[in-house]
């Protein structure tokens, strides 16, 4: 018996080897993973009134809410002190943007995209109506029109429900909204209708005539960059209302949704005060957003799953350097509020381009790990060998060691190269819809007619939908200096006889 | 007053691209009456690709493999319109000659000799036919003995075998091919003569839903097209998918009315079919695609149709939504020539640009927006999403901004777009040409012709100039 079966099996590898030269094997790619920190589009942490290169804020304070001050830049785009970043923050106030009644200050806003791009980044932009202090006021010519009155929040400086707020503050989003909506290098914006810097202090408080005319100034005027709502203010008993009414996609634990009969749309949500373990315990004992806004907030505005299709995005309270210095934390506090920030699904990050204390740094780069989509492609199959016309078909493992998808629908594409002939075949697929955890992607894409005969590299790549150039990194080794991974070989040779 | 009106109507005529002051140049395309080959419409060549002989006489082959001609280069056919679909109809016994073994190359050498000649591949894989050569597969009938349950069927289709293995094939058919590019659609062939589809309605609904569910799960992206058949099976099918529908004998006015009663599939079959079994609408998502009773030939010499019939015969096809058509590779006679013609303008879709307007100067990383009107002057959409984009080219650089339209939402009639793509930001300066086109997905080349002059050596359409200008000040 032992006897027979040593032939046999030696049989079989002959004839294997005789047939299957001819046959086209399936290749099975494991890539190795790394442990790299990645900057990829829309995540990590934002530079804030600034750009990759500049330098950062000195000691423990930030501006916000004035032009950009822009620095010279050196060609050196590193942020020592600080990650690197694929995003710029630009939070500039209404009286900057529009100086006089009928004059826009377009420049301002195309120079700090056209920056951003430049400095590889994209541009998250909130137009504020105002902040405190007088330097921070409406617009003087809108002043002007609506006078001081008496304001029913302490944190407002003109009244909302007058009918030329929407009129003009919202004129200034739908004229906005005309010029920039769609822009490849327009991140998100802010939904910013009322309060101190634009951050929706007393928005319960509307009528809802006045709350659905200004967040529709918004919805109707930015159709296609994402929109990030700021219903978490903490000052609303129940944030839910604010959705009310609207055509925003919100659900509740208990099952309700917020259908109001029109499509839905998704947007993204950020707040303030990521880190504020007790920063006012004085004036405010036993209370601190970490513990008594948050998790409350998150859920009762509806928006707890909000992040399988837009994204969060979250500000500093104070700045890294105040919770180091001030506020005395320890990596054990640093690591508990990365953690929760984590676990509301953070795509992206504003620490108020404040340097990054020196003992915090492993904690900085194990959460920029996890922010947002981290995209491990475990395991490819392909055949070894396909036609010119024919079916190449695949199958894909995809790990997503984030904790969010990525928000743009940026085209998976395999590549065939050798000397003679590159041919990028891009694939349907949808990588919005890779959320953490496993995902599988299984498809097949055809060769062209004209496709050479002979041996390729076969490679693959998440691309930028214009250039057709890789885009998205990958967390596995292996990429080519022209950003393509490569996976192994294939063979195109013509079976038609 | 004569003056007035006849300056008005030359500026109407050559002043088609008008300056605003607002700076918004307004095109309005001059529209032409030429049969446009467009992908996925007109006739079908059948068994045979452009550039082949026809069928010579009133007869023609179907369901064998396919006699491939010598090719000259030439990609004309003499009395048949050019085709930008060549329809293919194969006997399973062909395609698998024995069990689990395909006969590939078949079918590949005519998804590539249909590319090479500039068509997409319709196909149809029929289960048998009629006479002894047209039997299901050899191995098969060694399973099943010859047993007719019904008039048109070579087997009984509730014979589990019949279904596990004529899934199996359309299984593994879609395996290979589901998606290729070049394959425009798939016949969801399950039972009777030619797979026709005779008896579908007595089929027991097990057996039914394990036929069409195998067309389902093998073919996800390439478009299906069910035979109208009956009730069950055509509304079953369309609850699952959006399926386009087919049906054979377009232009039966009086072949068997005399042995029938009176019937006919003009005035019976169609109008009667396609309300009744739920297709009436399909059209709007997936194509619809008729085949000609007989010939032109046939319907000439011994139906003895005048021209009034034939353009009524026409007429009730584009008002049923008729995007291609098989007349079997066979002649259309000389006097037909003119309502042919009128036909093809007619079927399938017909892309009228009507209107652009964009602005006269943008910016690089500048916004550029832009409103089309389309007036769609065909019977049906375009069922492939073709990427609409508009091209900047001077002598320097070409940049092509591909918009997110999706053309397949285009029925006939009006239809806007407005919309906006984006200049690179390193974009240079200068004055350039605006073009458009539809493109093809692959290789972002002009794929669909318009119904509109000003098409250049490279298929795009000329519009008008745009200049690229930085309003931002350097500092």
């Amino acid at each position: 018996m032992k006897k027979l079966s040593l032939p046999a099996a030696f049989f079989l590898v002959v004839f294997c080897a005789a047939l299957c030269a001819q046959e086209p094997q399936v290749v099975i790619v494991r890539p190795q993973q790394i442990d790299d920190v990645l900057v990829n589009p829309g995540i990590g942490f934002n530079t804030f009134q600034r750009f990759n290169g500049d330098t950062l804020n000195p000691g423990s304070g930030w501006t916000e809410g004035f032009p950009i001050e822009y620095q010279e830049f050196d060609g050196d785009l590193t942020n020592p002190g600080h990650p690197a970043t694929s995003t710029a923050y630009f939070r500039v106030y209404w009286r900057f943007v529009q100086p006089e009644k009928d004059k826009y200050n377009w420049d301002m806003l195309d120079k700090a995209l056209k920056t951003a791009a430049q400095r590889g980044q994209t541009l998250i932009l909130r137009i504020a109506p105002y902040g405190s202090g007088p330097e921070r006021d409406v617009p003087p010519w809108y002043r002007a029109i609506v006078g001081d009155k008496e304001i029913l929040e302490s944190r407002w400086r003109v009244d909302p429900e007058d009918p030329r707020y929407d009129q003009y503050f919202g004129g200034l989003i739908r004229a906005m909204g005309e010029r920039y909506d769609g822009h490849p290098d327009l991140e998100c914006v802010d939904v910013s209708i009322v309060g101190y810097w634009g951050e929706g202090s007393g928005t319960h408080l509307l009528s809802d005539k006045t709350r659905k005319a200004l967040i529709n100034a918004y919805l109707d005027s930015f159709k296609k960059t994402y929109l990030i709502f700021q219903p978490l203010n903490g000052d609303a008993p129940d944030p839910g209302v604010l959705v009310e009414g609207l055509p925003i996609a919100a659900s509740w634990p208990d099952g309700r949704t917020n259908d109001c009969g029109l499509p839905l749309r998704h947007l993204g949500w950020r707040m303030d005060c990521l880190g504020d373990m007790g920063f006012w315990k004085d004036r405010q004992p036993n209370w601190c957003h970490m513990q008594d806004v948050y998790p409350q907030d998150i859920i009762k505005s509806g928006m707890q799953d909000a992040w399988e299709k837009a994204p969060v995005t979250l500000e500093i309270c104070g700045t890294l350097r105040s919770w180091k210095g001030r506020e005395g934390y320890g990596a054990d506090v640093v690591k508990y509020i990365f953690d929760q920030a984590l676990k509301w699904h953070i795509s992206s990050f504003n620490a108020k381009s404040s340097p990054v204390p020196d003992e915090y740094w492993p904690l900085v780069n194990d959460w920029l790990k996890r922010m947002g989509y981290r995209l491990v492609l475990r395991k490819l199959t392909y055949p070894s060998q396909v036609r010119p016309h024919g079916k190449l078909a695949f199958t894909t493992w995809w790990e997503n060691k984030g904790v969010a998808p990525c928000y743009r629908k940026f085209p998976f594409a395999l590549r065939l190269k050798n000397a003679k002939r590159t041919e990028v075949l891009v694939t349907d697929a949808d990588i919005r819809s890779w959320l953490p955890g496993d995902n599988l992607y299984d498809d097949a894409v055809f060769l062209p007619l004209d496709m050479p005969e002979g041996e390729y590299d076969l490679e693959v790549a998440i691309l930028d939908p214009r250039t057709l150039k890789p885009k998205v990194k990958l967390a596995i080794a292996g990429v080519g200096p022209d950003g393509w991974y490569k996976m192994g070989k294939i063979t195109v040779r013509e079976t038609l006889k | 007053m004569r003056r007035l009106f006849l300056f008005t109507a030359f500026c109407l005529i050559a002043c088609s691209t008008i300056l605003y002051p607002q700076d918004l140049v307004v095109v309005r395309p001059q529209e032409i009456d030429d049969v446009l080959v467009n992908p996925g419409i007109g006739f079908n060549t059948f068994q045979r690709f452009n550039g082949d002989t026809l069928n010579p006489g009133e007869g023609w082959t179907e369901g064998f493999p396919i006699q491939y001609q010598e090719f000259d280069g030439d990609l004309t056919n003499p009395n048949h319109p050019a085709a930008s679909t060549a329809y293919f109809r194969i006997y399973w016994r062909y395609v698998e000659p024995e069990n689990d073994k395909y006969n590939w190359d078949m079918l590949d050498k005519a998804l590539k000799t249909a590319a090479g000649r500039g068509q997409t591949l319709l196909l149809r894989l029929a289960p048998y036919g009629g006479g002894k050569e047209a039997d299901v597969p050899d191995w098969l009938r060694a399973m099943i003995p010859e047993d007719l349950p019904r008039n048109k069927w070579r087997v009984d289709a509730e014979n589990p075998l019949y279904v596990e293995h004529f899934t199996d094939m359309v299984r593994d058919v879609g395996a290979r091919y589901d998606g290729h590019p070049d394959l425009e659609s798939v016949d969801l062939s399950i039972v009777g003569y030619w797979g026709e589809g005779a008896g579908s309605a007595e089929l027991s609904e097990k057996t039914r839903k394990a036929l069409v569910d195998s067309y389902l799960e093998a073919f996800k992206k390439t478009p299906l097209v069910m035979l109208l058949t009956d009730e069950k099976t055509n509304k079953y099918g369309i609850s699952k998918r959006d399926l386009g529908w087919r049906v054979d004998c377009l232009g039966d006015l009086n072949f068997w009315a005399k042995e029938q009663g009176g019937w006919t599939h003009m005035y019976d079959y169609y109008p009667e079919g396609i309300i009744n079994f739920g297709m009436q609408d399909a059209w709007k998502k997936a194509p619809v695609t008729l085949e000609i009773c007989g010939t032109l030939l046939r319907w000439k010499n011994k139906q003895g149709y005048g021209k009034e019939d034939v353009k009524y015969i026409f007429d009730q096809a584009l008002k049923w939504h008729i995007s291609s058509f098989n007349a079997k590779s066979s002649p259309v006679p000389e006097e037909w020539w003119p309502l042919v013609n009128d036909w093809l303008r007619g079927m399938g879709y017909r892309l009228v640009l009507r209107k652009l307007t964009y602005p006269s100067q943008v910016r690089p990383h500048g916004k550029l927006a832009f409103t089309t009107w389309w007036e769609n002057k065909g019977v049906a959409p375009c069922y492939r999403k073709f990427p609409f984009a508009l091209r900047l080219k001077n002598a320097r650089r070409t940049e092509v901004l591909v918009t997110d339209a999706d053309i397949r939402s285009w029925l006939p009639g009006d239809n806007l777009y407005d919309d906006a793509v984006f200049l690179p930001l390193d974009m240079p300066e200068g004055e350039y040409d605006l073009e458009v086109a539809i493109l093809d997905p692959y290789n972002l080349k002009p794929k669909v012709k318009l119904a509109i002059a000003g098409v250049g050596p490279d298929g795009w359409y000329k519009m008008g100039k745009i200049t690229v200008r930085e309003t931002l000040k350097a500092n």
